[in-house]
């Protein structure tokens, strides 16, 4: 996909928004893949994913290929959208003095592969877990990851071989 | 964490974070987002066009109150299969469910049932997994449980604070709803009151097609009565007050209090000395939490922070002893281009600042 088709098939969907349904098809799933990685559930991620598309769609007549394909373009709508969905949910602190300690059955120490990488992720510098996510999961070059992030290709490539290296260091054999 | 497992990370790292992030697009979602989709580019299209015809969908009547309004509790009748419904959400979930009581209610209002399938409570908040259907074929594309109110036989409020929707078929919606739980609420035995006046349900088309793109529209209220009542214990929690705090240039890291329940561990930091911005574009830590080795997972970004934060994490532990090590590796901010609002630009504070201490033994915190 060049950036001169990424333009052409900005340009259909402005003029037919049912040209938009083949943007959609083409990107539905690194789109999804993205948002699953900083997401909890397969559905927050489907909803976070809609919610991209939608906003892509709204916005389709301001897609500049300049700007990076539009795979870089719908992923920075999807960052955004997964930053408003935090920023939106509501945190209290916990008032816990008055409450006693109550013992109940363990828990199962044990923890699946995948949920210990996404944890190891979760604990990376945030520039580095934006990069590892969007290599792994969505499949971005690093010129591409560049483009998301708001870097040049060379540091985002430095993000990437940072946040690689942390991750084996973390569990590095003594 | 077998030291097999730890030489796989190391060996094989990329191809494992691949096989474990480029992950397929499950076929209910696709389905939802698909249905999304579909009527968002028929909405912008307008129905001059005449796209999608094939896919309208009647919209329902207004529902004639009292007169067809048939409730019934069915208790122990959820339907089956909705156990399934809330595996594999995810960690934080997944440990919920395994620690919650089956309430297992369901509630029929002319033909929408919602089922209450389970609960949990601790200082961290109350937990209610949730399930609606559309029983009587009134052709929503998707129904929702919406937002239950809840009270206790004290007449304390919990306010909803967090809900975590699914949407498993085109007629039912799975939810995770999660409420703060009031602090004279002591652990213990606690009846509970859970009502819902009304449950969101989305059409098809929209009132107006003519309207623009303003999907919420879509969206409508089904009045009715789903009420609820039944005794949770309650448990408990340990709260310490560590006031470790670590220095890296300007900036001081202080965890000030760490709470563990079986469910969560939760921790409040603060900071001093971090350059004064936006909050709209404030300082994300990069956090890590460790207990005895074991990494945390984070349940949720805290966001974005200037004086502190509270981070909630999972698994939790019965009690707070071991050693503890909370490490914020560096705090990042994007800045965004003030034409577009997206972020173009960044800056760091790189750190590490490490607090370590113990956690008391046995049930003295």
């Amino acid at each position: 996909m060049t950036f001169d088709e990424d333009e052409a098939m900005a340009r259909a969907a402005g003029l037919d928004p049912r040209e938009f349904a083949a943007i959609y098809e083409r990107h539905r799933t690194p789109v999804y893949r993205y948002l699953r990685s900083r997401t909890a559930s397969d559905d927050e991620a489907g909803e976070l994913c809609a919610v991209t598309f939608e906003r892509a769609l709204a916005a389709i007549d301001r897609f500049r290929s300049s700007g990076g394909g539009m795979i870089a373009w719908l992923l920075r709508i999807a960052r955004n959208a997964h930053i408003d969905d935090v920023r939106r949910t509501d945190r209290h602190p916990l008032q816990t003095d008055r409450l006693s300690p109550e013992p109940s059955s363990p828990i199962d120490p044990g923890l699946e592969d995948a949920v210990i990488l996404r944890s190891l992720i979760a604990g990376l510098p945030a520039t580095q877990r934006d990069a590892i996510q969007l290599r792994f999961a969505a499949g971005l070059t690093a010129r591409e990851i560049g483009i998301v992030l708001g870097m040049t290709e060379g540091a985002a490539q430095k993000q990437l071989e940072r946040a690689l290296t942390a991750l084996r260091e973390v569990y590095r054999v003594d | 964490m077998s030291t097999d497992l730890r030489s796989m990370l190391h060996d094989d790292l990329p191809e494992r974070l691949e096989r474990h992030l480029a992950v397929d697009l499950p076929a209910h979602v696709a389905d939802g987002v698909d249905r999304r989709m579909d009527v968002a580019i028929r909405l912008a299209a307008g129905r001059s066009t005449g796209a999608g015809e094939g896919h309208a969908r009647r919209r329902p009547g207004r529902r004639t109150i009292a007169i067809l309004a048939v409730a019934a509790i069915l208790a122990a009748a959820a339907t089956p299969g909705v156990r399934q419904l809330f595996d594999g959400w995810g960690e934080e979930f997944d440990r919920v469910f395994a620690l919650s009581t089956p309430i297992d209610q369901s509630v029929v209002d002319d033909g929408y049932r919602v089922t209450l399938v389970r609960a949990y409570a601790d200082p961290t908040g109350l937990r209610l997994a949730m399930f609606a259907e559309d029983t009587g074929d009134h052709e929503w594309v998707e129904v929702s449980v919406g937002s239950p109110s809840v009270t206790d036989d004290e007449g304390r409020v919990y306010p909803m604070t967090e809900a975590h929707g699914g949407g498993h078929t085109s007629t039912s919606t799975e939810g995770w709803l999660r409420f703060s739980v009031p602090p004279e609420a002591a652990a213990g035995t606690q009846r509970l009151k859970v009502t819902l006046d009304a449950i969101p349900a989305r059409r098809a088309d929209p009132p107006d097609a003519t309207a623009g793109f303003a999907y919420e529209t879509l969206w409508t209220s089904v009045p009715g009565r789903w009420e609820f009542e039944f005794d949770l214990e309650f448990l408990g929690a340990q709260t310490m007050h560590p006031n470790v705090s670590a220095r890296v240039g300007d900036v001081t890291v202080t965890i000030d209090e760490l709470t563990v329940t079986p469910a969560a561990t939760v921790g409040r930091l603060t900071f001093s000395g971090l350059p004064v911005v936006d909050p709209d574009w404030g300082w994300d830590p990069s956090l890590r939490v460790d207990h005895d080795g074991e990494v945390s997972v984070h349940m949720l970004s805290p966001g974005f922070v200037q004086d502190g934060l509270v981070f909630e994490a999972v698994p939790g532990y019965e009690d707070l002893s071991g050693t503890w090590t909370i490490t914020i590796d560096e705090f990042h901010r994007g800045i965004p281009n003030p034409d577009s609002n997206e972020v173009t630009e960044s800056e760091s504070i790189e750190g590490p600042w490490v607090l370590t201490f113990e956690g008391p033994t046995g049930d003295a915190p």
